[in-house]
Formats: structure tokens, sequence, C-alpha cells
């Protein structure tokens, strides 16, 4: 819009790529979510012929915005900067370096704006069912609330609708909305992958960097344990783990009454009848424990827990590796020299500076998790109803889908979601590497 | 290499026995046993004669004694309490060969286009080519199991209908579970393969090859592939270990009658030994099969030294 008419025939002009101008990102970003909004209106039945102007004019708008970059790709050159004695000249860090390297990565910079839009949906939909669902929105079975952001709300006339105004992305047997369903299934495969990674890098880290760290006998002992690890076959421990969690959790269902009872008469101190009725209802001991571990643990925890301890092991080795070459360092010898400790040249000195390959795999770590629980709610081991995750969804849309009934709906939008955010993860993952560590790339 | 050998048998030996012992205690810390979710309620006394029936009333760590020793000198691996009359060890010989199929025809698959997309990869370097395939690894790499299954399945199933749907029959039932498996290993596969690749293409003996006049097939075939071929090789227990459990998702979508659909079952079911059985199966496979691929990496490789490990 702003090319500049009368140019100055004098300058020099260079052609910046697409991925230099800065309004590069927003076009993308804008494309790409043009894309995704037809795919989820196309198979809306019973869209109105006017909600069509909409997608139209943000195509223009996306037509203006291209094309107002394409015409300013040209800039003069800038002559190159003096080392003039008097003026400073900026220098520059490896992050920063690191990080003008991504910024030209537009695969990447296009997944982090998709994987925000995304991750601020899921969690948008959990904030606002958090806020209106004590509301009268939440009573009225026809407010926009209860129709497309209430991932629970139940209604029999609409079980099993295709796409439409009235479910955005159609709805499953119980006629819950599957849009809020996908959004929440988000929420739970986001929030797993965020904090079982943060577990396995804070083992991890810890594990490498102090075998690496302290070397020779402390050294070999922890990387053969890890050695020794890596050939368990741990998903089938996770799945044996998670049967007995989901043990726990029917068995509290189940004698949960009784044992409230009987928690009641003890609280009373009356405890001859307290053991009495304990003895009648068939208590043990075991059965109380169980409904206890019940009521103070989310069953999310567990498959956190057990995802974040199964996928420590690589972290543990990038890191022995950095920190074997760090620690040889003058720095390292200086912080020695002046007297700190060992867990303080490690935790303060030496893990920071391997901060860039621990990045780079933390990132390729979200999206394996995401995908294990994935893998263990399709098996049904993982969120149980009414709560979701994408792979339950998924597990229960491939049941929908077959012959004689395609409901291709169930599965269809969440495994969409499902891809799309790994996809997204993946990407950043190969940029940030690209980018931190430009050996690699090839 | 005698000493490497017997060294690194005793250690699979002793991580199977590690597994083991970890699912034989996970497995018995639920509350509950295998009949309490029996269709009708049994009567109490009826429980109790079945508890005695397999032991289950013995202290824990006494039937844990019994099924080590039961497994070690007469191979038996206990009766199943779900289906009666079958003993662990029909149920596995049933399904075992079912689920080894299927794992070796996608291990097979997966070498095959990984290694061939990775060549290509590398030899047509920043191409379309290059990028086109790596881009489809991403998607590999990324799509869940159940995903690509259901990808194939539209394709092949309901728009071109050259194979059925499930079932293990015959050789059109094998293809496509076989295929919607291996992808995922195959786009790893193909990375790796290419970056080996590219590292072994700037060498000087690639040069002095060319110098020579050799012919680029030549030169690709009977010297670059060996780079491409090393980080793969490295890949593929863990690859081995990540189709053995994707294996358990796949033949429930397929409707495959494997080891894998037994174990889940058997898990939920709380059917101790059926669940036991699997496992140690699975982990005796996995861990025989690391030993196989670390053996032969020492042959491809000579840099890497056959020696005991131990201090």
């Amino acid at each position: 819009m702003s090319a500049p008419n009368s140019r100055d025939s004098g300058t020099l002009l260079r052609r910046r790529s697409w991925g230099e101008h800065p309004l590069s990102f927003l076009a993308n970003l804008s494309w790409a979510l043009w894309a995704l909004g037809i795919l989820v209106l196309l198979p809306i039945q019973d869209l109105p012929a006017v909600a069509c102007i909409w997608p139209g004019v943000w195509l223009a708008v996306n037509g203006v915005l291209t094309v107002a970059i394409l015409k300013t790709l040209d800039v003069p050159v800038e002559s190159a900067p003096r080392r003039d004695a008097s003026g400073l000249v900026r220098g520059t860090s490896l992050f920063r370096d690191a990080m003008r390297r991504l910024r030209k990565n537009q695969l990447a910079t296009l997944s982090a704006g998709l994987l925000v839009i995304f991750v601020v949906l899921c969690f948008g939909q959990g904030l606002l069912y958090w806020a209106l669902e004590p509301t009268e929105l939440g009573e009225d079975p026809e407010s926009f609330f209860s129709l497309h952001l209430d991932p629970y709300h139940q209604s029999k006339s609409d079980s099993f609708q295709p796409p439409s105004t009235r479910h955005w992305f159609g709805t499953d047997i119980l006629g819950r909305d599957i849009f809020s369903r996908t959004l929440f299934g988000g929420r739970v495969s986001f929030l797993v992958g965020a904090l079982a990674t943060l577990i396995s890098l804070l083992v991890g880290v810890s594990w490498g960097a102090i075998a690496g760290y302290f070397g020779g006998r402390c050294d070999h002992y922890m990387m053969r344990s890890v050695d020794i690890l890596y050939g368990l076959p741990f998903m089938f421990l996770v799945i044996l783990f998670l049967t007995l969690v989901n043990g726990l959790h029917s068995t509290a269902a189940q004698h949960r009454e009784a044992v409230e009872t009987v928690q009641g008469l003890e609280n009373a101190e009356k405890f001859s009848e307290a053991a009495q009725l304990a003895e009648e209802s068939g208590l043990t001991a075991e059965i109380r424990t169980a409904v206890f571990i019940a009521d103070h643990f989310n069953p999310l925890y567990a498959i956190v827990l057990a995802l974040g301890l199964v996928s420590w092991l690589t972290m543990a080795r990038i890191t022995r590796g950095q920190v074997l070459t760090l620690r040889e360092r003058e720095f390292v010898v200086a912080a020695r020299t002046t007297g700190a400790g060992s867990l303080r040249i490690i935790f303060l000195h030496i893990v920071p500076n391997l901060l860039g390959p621990v990045i780079i795999y933390t990132t390729l770590t979200i999206p394996t998790i995401i995908l294990a629980e994935a893998f263990l709610s399709f098996l049904g081991l993982g969120i149980s109803e009414p709560k979701c995750s994408w792979g339950s969804l998924a597990s229960d849309g491939l049941k929908g889908v077959n012959v004689i009934k395609p409901y291709w709906w169930l599965l269809t939008y969440p495994s969409a979601a499902i891809s799309l955010a790994l996809f997204s993860l993946n990407f950043i993952g190969d940029g940030l590497r690209d980018a931190l560590d430009p050996k690699m790339k090839r | 290499m005698l000493r490497f050998v017997i060294y690194r048998l005793i250690w699979v030996v002793i991580t199977v026995w590690a597994v083991a012992t970890i699912s034989f205690f996970v497995i018995r810390a639920a509350p509950g046993d295998p009949f309490m979710n029996e269709m009708r309620a049994l009567r109490p006394e009826v429980r109790e004669a079945k508890k005695r029936e397999y032991h289950l009333d013995r202290p824990l760590v006494a039937q844990y004694g019994i099924w080590l020793w039961n497994m070690v000198s007469k191979a038996d691996l206990g009766p199943s309490m779900k289906y009666r009359g079958k003993t662990v060890k029909g149920i596995i010989a049933q399904t075992l060969p079912v689920s080894i199929a299927l794992g070796s025809l996608a291990m097979v698959f997966a070498v095959l286009i990984g290694l061939s997309t990775g060549v290509v990869a590398a030899l047509r370097q920043n191409t379309a080519w290059d990028y086109g395939l790596m881009g489809l690894a991403v998607l590999g790499i990324s799509l869940p199991n159940f995903v690509i299954s259901a990808l194939l399945q539209m394709i092949f199933v309901f728009k071109l209908k050259l194979f059925p749907m499930g079932g293990w029959v015959g050789y059109e039932h094998v293809f496509l579970p076989a295929l919607a498996l291996s992808l995922p290993f195959a786009a790893r596969i193909s990375r790796l393969a290419r970056v080996g690749m590219l590292e072994v293409l700037t060498e000087d003996f690639i040069r002095t090859a060319h110098a020579k006049g050799l012919r680029e097939r030549h030169i690709v075939i009977k010297h670059a592939l060996k780079g491409a071929i090393l980080p793969v090789m490295s890949f593929i227990g863990p690859a081995f270990a990540l189709i053995l459990t994707g294996s358990l998702v796949i033949e429930r979508i397929f409707y495959i009658p494997g080891l894998g659909k037994i174990f889940i079952q058997a898990a939920i079911n709380r059917d101790y030994y059926v669940v036991l059985g699997t496992v140690v199966v699975f982990s005796a496979l996995l861990c025989f099969f690391n030993f196989l691929v670390d053996i032969s990496y020492a042959f491809l490789d000579p840099r890497v030294k056959l020696e005991n490990k131990q201090a």
C-alpha cells in the first residue's frame, strides 16, 4: 500500500524474500486460519447463504495483505555498519542470533502462531466453563454456552447430529457437542504433555548433569542404569500401572458410600459401631486405602507421572554429553577456585549453559508425550468418561465409523485437532533445532 | 567376542526377570481379584474356592515363588482365570505368531520405505524431492497410529475397495495393518538415513571414488549406503519396542487376534497369569532383539568395540 512511487533513482534496492518481510508472519497465519475456517464451514449443511460473505471478505483481506507485502518487498540497501570510533557497535548474542534464524523459518513461526491460538482456545474454553457453568447460562439448555462450550451438556434429542450451525462439529451418542469436547480434550492433552515433559526435564537434566559432572564411578553406574532402563518395555509397565490406578478408582467408586458412613461414625467417636459396620459391609483396610488414594489422587496425575518418569532417559544422555565438555571450561574452574560447591556449580553454572540442546529436546518431547497419552486413552486406560482427551475421543469416534452408520465427524475433528497440534509442535522443534544448532542443518 | 555375547545374554535374562517381578507386584497391588467383575456376582464360598484353586489364598511372596518356579522349571506360565480350561501358554501359542507376522512385516516395510526415501532425499538434497519427502516424514512422525489407520482404511477400504477392513484370514488382511504400523517408523528411519547419508557424502573417500571415475550408482550402493544404514541400525532396537506397543492399537483397530489385544483385555480383566505371561513374552522378545541389534551393530561398524563393559 505504501509502496514509494517516487523512488530516488540513486538508492540501491534489494529484493527481500517473502519470509524477511515483517508482515509475512501475519499473512501466513491469516491464510492458514482462512483455510482451516473453510474446512470447518464446508461440512456444515444448513449454512445460510449470507454467512458465505465472511470467508469472502476474509479472502479479500488476505489478498490485499499479500499484494501489499509483495509490493513492499524492495527495500533500499543499508550501508554496511561502520565501525566509528565514536559509536558503539552493537554485538549479537548466541541467543539473538538463534532467534533471528528462527524468525526466518516460516514453517516454524506459522506453527508457533497456530499452536498459540490452539492453546488459547483450549484453555479459554476451560476458563469460560469454570466461570459460566454456575450461572444461569449453564442452566439454560439452549444458551450459547450449553451448545458450544459445555463438554458435559447432554441432550437426548441431539444425539448423532452431523455438523450444523447448532453444533459446529456435530454431536456424539449422548448429544454432547463435539466442538466443546475437542477443546476440552485438547486441554487435557496439552496439560499432560507439558507436565510430563516438565518431570522428564527435571529428572533427566539432574541425572545427566550429576553423572557428567562427578564423572568416574558415579558416572559409570548412573549411565549404566540408564542403559539398562532403555531396554525395558516401558509402555507395558505404564499400562499395568494405569490398570492398577483404574482398579483403585473402580473399587473406590463401589465402596465409597460405605466408607463415608464408617468415616462419619469414627469422626463421631463411635468406634465399636464403626468397626461393626465395616465388618458387615466387608470393608478391609485395603479398600479403605484405595478410597483414600482415589479421593486424593487425580487419575490424570497418574498418567503424567507415569509418562514423565519413563521419558527422561534420552534427556539424561544428552545432558551428560554436554556436561562432560562444559565441566572442563574455564568458568567452571573459576567457580571452583572461588570455593563454590559442586551442586552450586552444576545448577547455577553448568545447567544454564546447556539450555540449547535441552530446549530442542524438550520441544520434541512434548509431542511424543501427547502421542503416548492419546495412545493410552485410545486403549481406554487414560482419561475416563465423562472426561475426555483427544485419544479417547478418537477411540469413541472409530467405533462410530463403519459402512452402516458413517458418523465421520466423531473421528475426524479430534483426529484433525491432534494431528495439527502435533504437526505444529514438531515443526517448532525442528525449527528450534535448526536455529540453535545450525551445524545440524544441511 | 564370546564373553561379550554371554555377558549380554545374562543381562537379557536379568532384565526379563526384573520386568516380570515388577509386573507381578504392580498387578497384585490393585485391590480386588479376577473374580469380582463376573457377569453374575459369585457367592462368597464359590469365590473362596476359586481363589484356592488358583493359589490366590497363599501369601503373595509364596504365589510369586510358585509362579516363577513353574515358569523356569516347567516353562509353565499358569492357567487363565477368565477363559476356563485354557492355559496361558496355549493362548500365547495361538496369538504370538499373529503378532510376530504383523510386527516383522511392519519392520520390513519401515526399513524399506524409510531407507529408500531417506537415500533419495539425501541424493537430491534441497530439491522438491527432498522437501516433499521430509515434509511427508514430519507427517508420519506427527500423526498418531489411529489417525494413520483411519486414513488408510478410508482410502484403501472405503474408496478403492482393495483390502478388507479388518480380521485375520488371508494375505490380504496383513498388508494394511502392517503398513499402518510401519509408517511412523518409516518416517523416522527416513530422516535418520538422510542425515547419515549426507554426512557420508561429504567424506573424503566418496570424493576419491568420484575421482577414480566410479559410476554414481556404484558409489551410492557400495560406499555411501553404509553411512545411511548405521544410524538406522541404532534406531531399530527402540523401533522394535515401539512397534510392539503400536501393535496394541493396530490390533484393536483392525480386529486382529494378536498378543497385544490379549494383553490389554487381560490387564483390564485382571487375568493375572495371562498379563504376566504376555509381559514376559514381550519383554523377552524385546531384550533378545536389542541383543541381536547390538551384536550386528558391532559387525557393521568395526569402530564399535565388543568389550565387556563391566568396570
